[in-house]
């Protein structure tokens, strides 16, 4: 009876473990294949961003088709979960390369801004695309400043910079 | 006792198939979305002089003039990468020993467990002191979710360590 009752338990014990091994593996293949954020999430200790095409939206693209040379208006929006302020320098991209863009009625390559701790900033942007085609589009904001550090012969070399870049989004641009 | 063992077992069915479900959603659905492809790619660090020399002090070169200077990488496996460099932040257009023409862009290949040097050459835009940034950006082709029409990355970019470049002019 004494042998019956402890077989039972041993094999209780190894489906228990078992189960614990599987929890271990769920946990785990949840770790590792976690889809990556799509949609513009709150992550404290980040700077987050994503485009739209409406103000009013955060994280959904309608793939906008337009004409050479017309104007493209869309919105960047960026928000500051960490606890300092971030001097941000904003740049556009289309297929890796930066572009002239208007942002508060400037063209400009690289746009300055600050952003505090907490804020959330819509930027509407505007830009013109001459090559008629599909189009990758990113927004990419340096979150560094050089000039923080002073440029001596003692700064020769400047540590690897931080960005935050949004998701690539498609243009199609028509003749 | 007896209905503990089967609560027991009837938990571990449950696992077993709830381990199996996320096995193959892992194996089969997120993996060629997400992880397929990424990268394995190191970069060693510090950009060395023309010569392939660690740069000591701040180089200088003459407003109008050309400056050179040597970027080491290293892959885990075969890889074309994209390189860009950005000279105070803004994009310039660049050399390199194995394409001379002046472009923005410049593919990388890179080939498995061997050391990969490029020379580029810079002509800077700017008089004073500079910033000079080379950025490896990984081409690998992320698709567009189609309930955002985005693509969760714009590629995977790999920065270095920026080097400062003083411009003086030629009086």
């Amino acid at each position: 009876m004494n042998k019956g009752t402890f077989s039972i338990k041993y094999k209780d014990l190894i489906v228990l473990v078992l189960c614990v091994s599987l929890v271990i593996v769920n946990l785990f293949i949840g770790v590792t294949s976690r889809h990556p954020p799509q949609k513009f999430l709150r992550v404290e200790g980040t700077v987050s961003s994503s485009l739209s095409n409406d103000q009013h939206y955060r994280a959904y693209w309608e793939i906008p088709h337009i004409k050479k040379s017309k104007e493209l208006h869309f919105y960047y929006h960026i928000a500051n979960y960490t606890d300092t302020t971030k001097t941000i320098r904003v740049s556009v991209f289309i297929d890796y390369q930066q572009q002239l863009c208007k942002i508060g009625g400037e063209w400009k390559k690289v746009h300055l801004y600050t952003i505090e701790p907490g804020e959330y900033k819509k930027i509407p942007i505007t830009l013109r695309c001459e090559i008629p085609g599909e189009h990758g589009l990113f927004v990419w904001s340096r979150l560094r400043s050089y000039e923080e550090s002073p440029k001596s012969s003692s700064n020769l070399f400047y540590d690897n910079s931080s960005i935050a870049k949004t998701p690539k989004v498609k243009i199609i641009v028509k003749e | 006792m007896k209905y503990k063992s089967i609560f027991l077992y009837f938990i571990f069915f449950i696992l077993l198939v709830y381990t199996g479900i996320n096995i193959y959603e892992h194996q089969h659905i997120l993996k060629p979305q997400v992880l397929q492809g990424l990268p394995r790619t190191s970069i060693s660090t510090g950009i060395l002089d023309e010569n392939g020399d660690p740069i000591k002090e701040m180089p200088s070169v003459i407003y109008g003039n050309s400056y050179s200077f040597c970027i080491r990488l290293n892959s885990r496996n075969d890889k074309s990468l994209y390189l860009i460099i950005l000279e105070d932040y803004k994009q310039s257009k660049f050399s390199t020993d194995r394409n001379e023409e002046k472009k923005y862009i410049h593919t990388i290949d890179l080939q498995k467990d061997r050391e990969t040097r490029i020379k580029v050459t810079i002509t800077p835009t700017k008089k004073g002191t500079i910033i000079i940034e080379p950025m490896i950006i990984d081409i690998y082709d992320y698709p567009y979710d189609p309930a955002t029409n985005m693509a969760y990355t714009a590629g995977r970019f790999m920065n270095m360590t920026a080097l400062a470049l003083k411009v003086i002019s030629d009086e």
